[in-house]
């Protein structure tokens, strides 16, 4: 089908797009301000959370997939494989299930996939460690959460409130 | 301009916070609080007594800060820790992203550093009832 190929297409630009973000924000640690280990604005999410309310929930999970292991191939880093897809797959998880829920905004859902991510990192990191200690981290991880959450939230706000205007994209409802 | 082949949403977003996303902050908020209170040891005001280091899974070294009257540095490998005024922190590491030793200085009972590419744990515990029962005794 048309809209398929058309699908296809978008999914590899999101990628790329999530891709090149990430990258983008490790030029500017967001550690360099909070001196935390996993601290970061998650400029990625942008993208996944654009994805799941554009295309749904099983496109968006593949861009996440795909941006994890060409990040991870890319990084040369299998280890970091394993923190981002925990982290990733969580945040997707969390924000899967409450998306479709009309109490929620995209910042809510946004918040919450933020924390799931944080959850997931620490979750990796004390799975590789084989100690509880950065569990100490989570609380302050979790607090940090709300506010790159409602950033990115606020960000795909402004995309989805933009691409309505331009009439590229159109409401199945 | 209108562009019939790209794909349509498949769920329109509300692009306003609602009252309803407080909840998602406060059941974070809620979390992290429970975390935090969980892990707070008995005698949290106390200052840790006993640092122990450990890298891949292995404790490296196990000290007692109250026994440490003078500034000191023990290296572990490449990371090299400096002990002070019964706080610790990592002074050089190896790691590419430097965040345990842009953690700075820890000191109460309950905190750590970790750095992660390194498997490489500084961790803070205080409360003696873990420890040697003669401690006290060579503490007082």
């Amino acid at each position: 089908m048309k809209t398929d190929v058309h699908k296809l297409a978008l999914c590899a630009v999101l990628t790329a797009l999530a891709l090149a973000l990430s990258y983008l924000e490790n030029l500017f640690p967001a550690a360099l301000f909070i001196p935390l280990p996993g601290i970061k604005l998650g400029l990625a999410n942008i993208v996944t959370v654009f994805a799941l309310y554009y295309l749904g929930a099983l496109p968006a999970l593949t861009i996440l997939t795909a941006r994890c292991l060409l990040g991870a191939m890319f990084a040369g880093n299998a280890s970091a494989l394993f923190f981002s897809l925990l982290g990733g797959i969580l945040a997707m998880l969390l924000m899967i299930a409450l998306h479709r829920i009309r109490a929620f905004s995209i910042y809510g859902v946004s918040i919450a996939g933020a924390a799931g991510h944080n959850i997931g990192q620490v979750g990796a990191a004390i799975i590789t460690l084989g100690s509880t200690a950065p569990l100490a981290y989570l609380p302050l991880l979790l607090v940090v959460s709300i506010f790159t959450g409602a950033l990115t939230g606020f960000i795909a706000a402004l995309l989805f409130a933009a691409m309505n205007k331009t009439n590229l994209i159109q409401s199945k409802e | 301009m209108n562009t019939p082949s790209l794909p349509k949403t498949e769920y329109t977003p509300r692009l306003r916070p609602t009252i309803w996303d407080g909840l998602i902050v406060l059941a974070v908020l809620a979390l992290a609080g429970i975390l935090l209170f969980s892990m707070l040891p008995e005698n949290s005001r106390d200052d840790a007594v006993l640092c122990t280091i450990s890298q891949n899974g292995e404790t490296v070294d196990s000290f007692s800060l109250k026994g440490i009257d003078h500034a000191q540095r023990r290296t572990y490998g490449d990371f090299v820790v400096l002990i002070e005024d019964q706080q610790v922190c990592i002074e050089h590491a190896p790691c590419a992203n430097q965040n345990c030793v842009h953690t700075g200085w820890i000191r109460s009972a309950g905190q750590s550093i970790v750095c992660l590419p390194e498997r490489f744990i500084v961790e803070l515990s205080g409360s003696s009832k873990t420890q040697n029962p003669d401690f006290d005794i060579i503490v007082k």
